[in-house]
């Protein structure tokens, strides 16, 4: 049964707008309708102004997570018969706003490029050919490489939303992929750059990262088990 | 729900704010507590006239928060502790966090009995 929907979007155009403001859409939707199935009915038939980034529009591509209704959520993966009849829709937190939805990603990809987010070994493998690891050692970091990348994680987090210098979960958890991963051999340098005071002491545990991630990612066992490294490995 | 700076308050996030406003509580009572106590370098009277300021109900229920915060404080900074030295804790934040705020009320009921008690109709 199709029903409307309220939809509240934050908008902001910095070229014509001095504050962002709220605008009001009435939608007609099925409750199995996603979030971002609305966006596409506004901008298709009500405002082609509007702006957001989307792309595989099924949770893997992590181009629009955005804040609705109070929590950071893939507007492609979120219902309407979850999300209510009255739904607001805001741009992520803590990062520029380019104009709606849209939000820079720039410093965000600066901080995952930080922690060398990829494979280090110079050396040959054993065989010549591949780079073996046991089963257990491959589990270790089995959940953090399935990060999108959607950035829901930093962008709800209270530490990065009064300060963008914090490195941020999302730069941790991939950090962590590699950090224990026993084919890599680039852990030392991770982890100090880790260990920088805009690092991984920064996390306060409010675990707000854990209950917006799409990927259900235990980032803070991640996080926590990165500064246990940084013990271990006797970093100051 | 309940918005804290415009996003959805969860209980994790309470608990941390919590122990911030905790930690901040007691740290201001220490204060307090230090320039209450140095009256006694001016005097047993003087020190004994400070000491009624804390003989009745408003400042009673003072103490019974103060203790509040002191418990949860304790407790909370356990689980903070206990989830750095084991982070597969952290799986289990929720019901740690949870079992942080029970434990704190309960503890509280007991407490809030024993150090009201004068004021209580059968005390
Ligand atoms: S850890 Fe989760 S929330 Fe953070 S960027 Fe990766 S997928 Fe998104
Ligand atoms: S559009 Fe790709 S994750 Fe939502």
């Amino acid at each position: 049964m199709p029903m409307d929907v309220q939809l509240r979007i934050r908008r902001y155009n910095p070229e014509a707008d001095d504050e962002p403001h709220w605008e009001e859409y009435e939608v007609e939707a099925e409750p199995t309708d996603r979030v971002l199935d609305l966006l596409h009915q506004v901008k298709w038939y009500q405002d082609g102004t509007l702006t957001f980034r989307r792309s595989c529009a099924h949770g893997v591509c992590g181009s629009d997570a955005m804040l609705i209704n109070g929590r950071n959520r893939l507007a492609c993966e979120y219902l309407v018969k979850d999300a209510g009849t009255s739904i607001t829709v805001e741009a992520i937190r803590g990062m520029a706003v380019v104009k709606d939805l849209l939000v820079d990603m720039e410093p965000f990809w600066e901080s995952y490029k930080a922690v060398k987010p990829y494979l280090v070994n110079d050396e040959l493998p054993a065989d010549g050919k591949e780079r073996r690891q046991s089963q257990a050692d491959r589990e270790r970091y089995e959940d953090t490489s399935r990060c999108i990348l959607c950035a829901a994680c930093t962008t709800s987090c209270p530490v990065f939303w009064s300060d963008q210098s914090y490195v941020g979960p999302a730069a941790i958890v991939n950090a962590h992929r590699f950090i224990v991963d026993s084919r890599d051999q680039a852990k030392e340098e991770r982890l100090e750059i880790m260990a920088d005071p805009d690092g991984v002491w920064r996390c306060r545990t409010t675990f707000n990262c854990v209950e917006a991630c799409p990927r259900d990612i235990k980032i803070t066992r991640a996080i926590l088990e990165v500064t246990s490294e940084i013990g271990k490995a006797g970093i100051r | 729900m309940i918005n804290l700076f415009g996003y959805r308050l969860s209980w994790a996030q309470l608990a941390w704010f919590g122990h911030r406003a905790s930690g901040l509580g007691v740290l201001l009572f220490l204060f307090l507590h230090i320039v209450e106590t140095s009256t006694v370098l001016l005097g047993p009277e003087v020190y004994d006239f400070t000491q009624t300021f804390y003989q009745n109900l408003p400042a009673k229920l003072g103490e019974v928060m103060l203790m509040a915060a002191l418990v949860y404080h304790s407790l909370n900074g356990l689980r903070v502790i206990a989830m750095d030295f084991w982070p597969s804790l952290t799986v289990y934040y929720r019901p740690l966090t949870y079992g942080v705020i029970g434990a704190t009320v309960v503890a509280m009921i007991p407490l809030g009995i024993i150090m009201t008690r004068g004021y209580l109709p059968w005390g």
